[in-house]
């Protein structure tokens, strides 16, 4: 997200509010439904993060990343309404104090959807076709209704790309 | 090791001696799931900006209208029977303001709050904090109103399906319009008040 819209974005600009929702409202809501699993409360959890983010706008440094300080807030926030919801159970595995490998899965999965949402559409859809569908080439060729060949190269290129924007992941 | 074997091993999950598998195995059950690929519900962000008090136009001020006594009936049967305690808690930032003593009517009698009303360059903001208000029915919402004698102008809706306290803009001087209303409202209705007073409260010089 470029200076000129964070800048905006602090000053209160509602425009560039919108640009910042758009570009970090899918990893937020992956955030909450990665801790909350259930979409009703993940849609809360993310409205209230997003509201929490416009009254925070002033305070934020355009000079750092948003995307953390937006994981942050969203984080808390999901734990907060975890824990709302079961009081007394299963404290432990998601207790911002402990940092388990849950939570680490957590950050993964943000900065994983961050990633595909900065990829093209038709990238990312054959991705998903892959992992998430768990569909064949050829199987992708029919649902899209174009050549194999097409969709290997397009495969190609999209891994590609998917994985020079998550570098930083594979050397932590 | 080049990218491509990398790339390849993000893609398909073959191959040997590839560096930083583990983390590549990791991102691809990432991947395989659900939440990943799940997307927020449209018109989020209308709510996200209704609850920051964008996007709030003040109605026009026209009278209560009388709603059918069924419903009525329907509507009280419902949030008593809905029977919730919703406690907003503090906000994190402590705010200066007219403070509002908010008291439920015959129709949420255990609702009890308090609006704080501040006036800021580009409005009157209301920040709303009650308890025992059940989240609105399916098919209704709740909405201020800042109330004179006969007439009143919106302040904004909301459901009260969130644990945060609910903020609403009033682009009328509370001075003018001294008395805060939250009113049931039924979805398809129109934008006039309905009779349905849940909460009322009025400013102290008022």
């Amino acid at each position: 997200m470029d200076r000129e819209t964070l800048e905006r974005f602090r000053a209160g600009d509602e425009t560039a509010f919108k640009a910042v929702y758009q570009r970090y409202g899918g990893a937020v809501y992956t955030v909450a439904l990665s801790i909350l699993g259930d979409r009703g409360l993940a849609a809360d959890a993310t409205q209230i993060t997003f509201v929490k983010v416009w009254r925070a706008a002033s305070t934020y440094d355009p000079e750092r990343e948003i995307a953390p300080w937006i994981y942050a807030i969203a984080r808390r926030t999901a734990i907060d309404i975890y824990r709302k919801q079961k009081p007394t159970a299963e404290l432990t595995e998601i207790d911002d104090a402990t940092a388990g490998p849950g939570l680490e899965d957590v950050w993964e999965a943000f900065e994983v959807r961050m990633a595909l949402d900065s990829i093209s559409d038709d990238e990312r859809e054959v991705i998903r076709l892959s992992h998430f569908e768990g569909l064949s080439h050829p199987e992708i060729a029919e649902r899209l209704g174009i050549p194999v060949g097409t969709v290997k190269s397009r495969s190609h290129r999209a891994h590609k790309h998917l994985l020079e924007l998550l570098e930083h992941l594979l050397e932590t | 090791m080049s990218t491509d074997d990398r790339s390849s091993y993000l893609e398909t999950g073959a191959g040997d001696g590839i560096e930083g598998a583990d983390r590549i195995d990791r991102i691809r059950t990432v991947l395989g799931r659900e939440e990943t690929w799940a997307e927020p519900p449209a018109g989020l962000l209308e709510d996200i900006l209704r609850e920051t008090g964008r996007n709030v136009t003040p109605l026009p001020t026209r009278s209560p209208r009388r709603s059918h006594p069924g419903m009525r009936v329907a509507a009280i049967l419902a949030l008593v029977l809905v029977g919730l305690i919703l406690i907003l808690g503090n906000g994190q930032v402590e705010e200066e303001g007219t403070m509002v003593a908010m008291e439920g009517t015959v129709l949420a009698p255990a609702a009890r709050g308090q609006a704080m009303v501040r006036e800021t360059p580009s409005g009157w903001y209301i920040r709303l904090e009650v308890r025992g208000l059940p989240p609105a029915p399916e098919g209704s919402y709740y909405e201020g109103w800042l109330w004179r004698e006969g007439e009143g102008v919106s302040i904004g809706t909301f459901h009260m399906r969130s644990t945060e306290p609910v903020a609403l803009w009033a682009g009328v001087s509370p001075s003018d319009y001294p008395v805060v209303h939250i009113t049931l409202q039924e979805e398809g209705e129109g934008p006039a008040p309905s009779d349905r007073l849940m909460m009322s409260g009025t400013m102290p010089d008022g």
